[in-house]
């Protein structure tokens, strides 16, 4: 119904209203006094060098593609989890294959070591 | 305090006068290492032939220390040997005034910061070492070498006598 | 930067003003005095009692102090230990990289003046507040933990007594 919906607009408007509260709320109490010391780079008291855009390691790839399938399962779980008791026993039976697929792929990316933090 | 070293103290003594050619002396010390006095011309020759003779083996330089008696400077080298389990001292005296030895990097590579810093703080110049820059005292240190004796410095105050 | 300088100024023409200025001061203070991040700065033998006072005997985050690494994230900067004439210019940037309001605690007689070694020797500096201003000083060689938690509680009293227009 149109009308519950309203709930979700009054949380999502509250929700980034604190934090814009938050945020300029500080702003009154904090002092500011910028100089150029205080606002170079740290580098533990010595003066930086360098850039500090490095390259990271190809090790991460595997663990940002496991992150992207598991959350779009999650996607899909979440359209189903809402919809459960209107959707009776095939749905159950069917997401619980697509989960068992998706939890055979994790057997094996674990069992390939894929998990230990090399 | 006994180290369980392959040769004794007077086994060390022995073979090493015996096998090196040019003249050592002895410190009598209490310690269970002989203490030898080299000639500085003898040091790079004396350190490559305790490192290479098979039955000394002093592969580990301990240390490196310079010092100032007020008449003359020396510089002590503390000696180990890995396999042998046996230790050695020995040290070089130097005249006050231009101060010079000979670096002993080819034979113990560690020797390498040990020689800067007696060259930093004592000012003796240490011969045929590929580096030698100031690393210990600030980046404008202009006061000179402060481990000499009767050093002083703008900011440097002395231990009051009590009495 | 805030008007929060400016409101004992514009608070004193409304009848009860005065009131308000004072609770937003208490409430201010307050929660500073009793959450003091603390830069971790140990350098010699009393940062070994600096993280005794902050181990589970004598607990730092029972006052609402955790050590943080970063001066930025800091706002208490504990100088325990000896300082040389080469670390002072690393802790002087590091405390121009603390973000205001930052307060120092100088631990131990190194940090004070020189400590032992403010005799005969050529690179050690002669006490911290030499180089940055210092607020509160805790004697000893080193401190025993209780010592630098009673340092830590001085702080907070110091902060407490800030006013709205010292507030930087």
């Amino acid at each position: 119904m149109p009308g519950d919906y309203s709930a979700v607009l009054i949380f999502i408007i509250c929700g980034i209203g604190i934090v814009l509260f938050t945020f300029f709320f500080s702003r009154l109490l904090r002092p500011h006094n910028p100089y150029q010391v205080k606002n170079e780079t740290y580098e533990c008291g010595e003066p930086a060098v360098g850039q500090s855009w490095v390259q990271f390691n190809n090790r991460f790839y595997i663990f940002g593609l496991l992150f992207v399938i598991f959350d779009v399962e999650a996607v899909f779980l979440f359209p189903w989890a809402v919809a459960y008791r209107s959707l009776g026993l095939f749905a159950l039976v069917e997401m619980v294959i697509f989960i068992g697929i998706l939890l055979v792929g994790l057997v094996y990316a674990w069992k390939k070591g894929a998990l230990k933090w090399v | 305090m006994e180290l369980n070293g392959v040769m004794t103290k007077q086994e060390l003594i022995d073979h090493i006068k015996a096998h090196f050619p040019g003249p050592l002396e002895m410190i009598e010390t209490k310690q269970p290492e002989p203490y030898f006095i080299v000639r500085p011309e003898d040091l790079v020759a004396f350190a490559r032939f305790i490192h290479d003779d098979p039955q000394l083996q002093m592969n580990f330089l301990m240390s490196l220390a310079g010092v100032d008696t007020g008449q003359r400077c020396e510089v002590v080298y503390n000696v180990c040997s890995y396999p042998l389990k046996h230790r050695l001292l020995f040290k070089i005296l130097l005249p006050r005034d231009n101060a010079e030895f000979d670096s002993v990097l080819s034979v113990w590579p560690a020797a390498n910061w040990y020689e800067r810093e007696v060259w930093e703080l004592y000012g003796m110049n240490v011969r045929n070492h590929p580096n030698l820059t100031r690393f210990l005292l600030t980046d404008d240190w202009d006061e000179g070498n402060p481990m000499r004796k009767g050093w002083t410095g703008t900011d440097f105050i002395t231990l009051p006598d009590r009495g | 930067m805030g008007i929060i300088k400016k409101l004992p100024v514009y608070a004193e023409h409304v009848p009860g003003g005065g009131l308000v200025v004072t609770s937003i001061n208490s409430v201010l203070t307050m929660s500073q005095a009793k959450s003091l991040w603390y830069l971790l700065f140990g350098t010699a033998c009393c940062a070994i009692e600096l993280m005794a006072t902050g181990a589970s005997r004598y607990d730092f985050d029972r006052l609402g102090m955790i050590f943080r690494a970063s001066p930025r994230q800091a706002d208490l900067m504990i100088v325990a230990g000896t300082i040389t004439k080469k670390m002072a210019p690393r802790v002087k940037r590091l405390y121009d990289q603390m973000a205001q309001p930052r307060y120092v605690l100088a631990m131990g007689g190194c940090a004070i003046g020189g400590g032992p070694f403010y005799y005969d020797s050529y690179s050690v500096l002669k006490g911290i507040d030499l180089v940055i201003p210092v607020d509160v000083y805790v004697p000893g060689c080193p401190p025993r933990p209780e010592a630098l938690l009673q340092g830590c509680l001085e702080v907070g009293k110091k902060i407490r007594t800030l006013k709205l227009d010292e507030w930087s």
